[in-house]
């Protein structure tokens, strides 16, 4: 449907709904006229200007040690339990940056807890929240209360009725959780996260292609992989370099000087040596992003391979350091002919930087 | 408050806006029941704030904001009560028939997308402003208007 076509109907739909009659006579019979009265507060003074000057430093600082010291803050909620609020106040709520984290549930069994958050968009900010978020590692779980404790997150959804994406944070306790709070702190989101899946064309697939050596920041794989890679000497036996431990690989000299890279998921090249299918990619700069792909080999009866190995390495190109990625397939080339190559691209390409914390009871 | 205390202009104006009051909160809201309240609830704060408008667009722009901000906090409201039970959605009864199924059809699809972009998708396609008017009404910046007009076409074509 067409947007012309879309809005006319949309028009048409709506021009059919009004009001009841009920509902206007209502309003002009004033029965919804309720005016709210307005609650009015007092504060009771007691003491002299002195004491009540050192009650409320006291209580500016407290909870100020309060946060640093998880131990004090046991003391307190031990010995003067009334008082253990304060230093340590509850806020279920906090915004940064046009984004809300809000605590929706909290469940507590013995000394485990089990927290659910929300991220959503401050009304009349931007529209970050939209689909997945990724908290990668970019959060904080400090338990008061409850001894030393182990916390985890896992993302569970996204909900378009709401506009929240929710988070599960799971805390463990040395003891049972009694009287104990949880902060949790979040500094990066990650928003904007697609999938996409593309078939890979190899006719431009470059024969026994010319390598170089790169220092690596890493590597994965099969142990058969890497033994096999290692006896085709794609590791150099190289002199360690004092205060750089890191190996080094033979990864194909593919890329054109000349070609500019994106700050993106780009195909650099295809290659195939030594009876290895490689795949190499550019990751783009990772300052405001994250992104990552998988390759698998499928065969004409629809038969997927992963990858038998992988390697990573950072190249500084114009001042700006690039991630890469090598990808290999140990396959005869024979094979090969009968087989095509699949890949599926993860982007998380809206970073979101800001301090959200909340403070909650486990109880 | 009652009828005879309402002046005249006060009954011109409620005249003039109820439609579009009633339409944007039907839009927004589950089903007609919901939407009424929030007809009441915007007309009841015009006649206790009685704001001053520079010039027609500016009293449409509040009646719209107002209107926008009234279902938020029913959001809000609806979601800490838990409310579960929802209203079956029905149209007023002086719809006519026949057409109706068609047009039952959109208003169906587009309340399935998220309230943000059914907002948008309501001021531009049937209030007829442009996104920048739209982002004065929300209080948003054009580009994040019309970021939410893309996204919202995109689930659209999917829906359609």
């Amino acid at each position: 449907m067409d947007d012309k076509t879309f809005k006319n109907r949309y028009k048409q739909a709506y021009d059919r709904i009004v009001p009841r009659e009920e509902c206007m006579e209502r309003l002009l019979e004033g029965n919804r006229g309720e005016i709210r009265s307005r609650r009015i507060f007092t504060i009771a003074g007691t003491g002299t200007a002195a004491a009540a000057a050192i009650c409320l430093l006291a209580l500016i600082f407290l909870p100020v040690v309060a946060k640093a010291a998880p131990s004090f803050y046991e003391m307190v909620a031990k010995y003067a339990p009334s008082l253990a609020d304060y230093c340590l106040p509850v806020e279920y709520s906090c915004t940064s940056q046009g984004i809300v984290m809000q605590v929706e549930a909290i469940n507590v069994e013995g000394n485990s807890a089990h927290v659910v958050v929300s991220f959503s968009d401050e009304e009349g900010g931007d529209d970050l929240i939209h689909g997945a978020v990724e908290l990668l590692e970019n959060y904080g779980i400090q338990s008061y209360g409850g001894e030393s404790s182990i916390g985890g997150h896992s993302f569970l959804g996204y909900d378009e009725a709401s506009d929240k994406a929710y988070f599960k944070m799971d805390l463990t306790a040395v003891q049972k959780m009694d009287k104990a709070k949880m902060v949790f702190t979040a500094y990066r989101l990650l928003t904007d996260i697609s999938e996409e899946e593309q078939w890979i064309s190899l006719d431009t697939m470059v024969r026994d292609p010319a390598t170089r050596e790169e220092r690596l920041s890493g590597r994965t794989g099969s142990s058969e992989g890497y033994a096999y890679y290692k006896e085709k000497n794609v590791f150099e036996k190289t002199e360690d370099i004092p205060d750089d431990p890191r190996p080094t690989a033979q990864v194909m000299d593919v890329r054109r000087a000349d070609a500019g890279l994106a700050d993106e998921l780009t195909i650099v090249g295809s290659g195939y040596l030594d009876g290895v299918l490689r795949v190499q990619v550019c990751r783009g700069t990772f300052e405001e992003a994250d992104r990552h792909t998988a390759f698998f080999l499928v065969d004409s009866e629809g038969e997927k391979r992963v990858e038998d190995f992988k390697v990573g390495w950072n190249e500084k190109i114009e001042g700006e350091s690039f991630s890469f990625e090598e990808h290999w397939f140990i396959v005869d080339e024979e094979e090969l002919e009968n087989m095509r190559l699949y890949g599926i691209f993860y982007r998380n390409e809206g970073l979101v930087k800001g301090e959200w914390e909340v403070t909650l009871e486990l109880e | 408050m009652d009828k005879k205390s309402l002046r005249a202009d006060d009954l011109e104006v409620i005249k003039k806006y109820s439609d579009m009051v009633y339409r944007m909160a039907f839009s927004l809201l589950k089903n007609r029941y919901d939407a009424e309240d929030i007809h009441q609830d915007v007309f009841v704060q015009y006649l206790k704030k009685r704001p001053k408008f520079e010039n027609s667009e500016h009293e449409r722009a509040w009646f719209l904001r107002v209107t926008v901000n009234l279902c938020r906090n029913f959001w809000k409201k609806a979601w800490r009560q838990r409310e579960v039970g929802l209203v079956e959605e029905e149209l007023d009864g002086r719809t006519a028939a026949g057409a109706e199924e068609t047009e039952d059809e959109i208003i169906g699809l587009v309340k399935r997308l998220p309230r943000k972009y059914r907002i948008v998708i309501h001021l531009f396609y049937y209030e007829e402003l442009s996104t920048e008017e739209i982002a004065k009404v929300l209080g948003m910046k054009p580009s994040t208007v019309r970021t939410q007009l893309t996204r919202a076409r995109e689930k659209l074509k999917v829906l359609l």
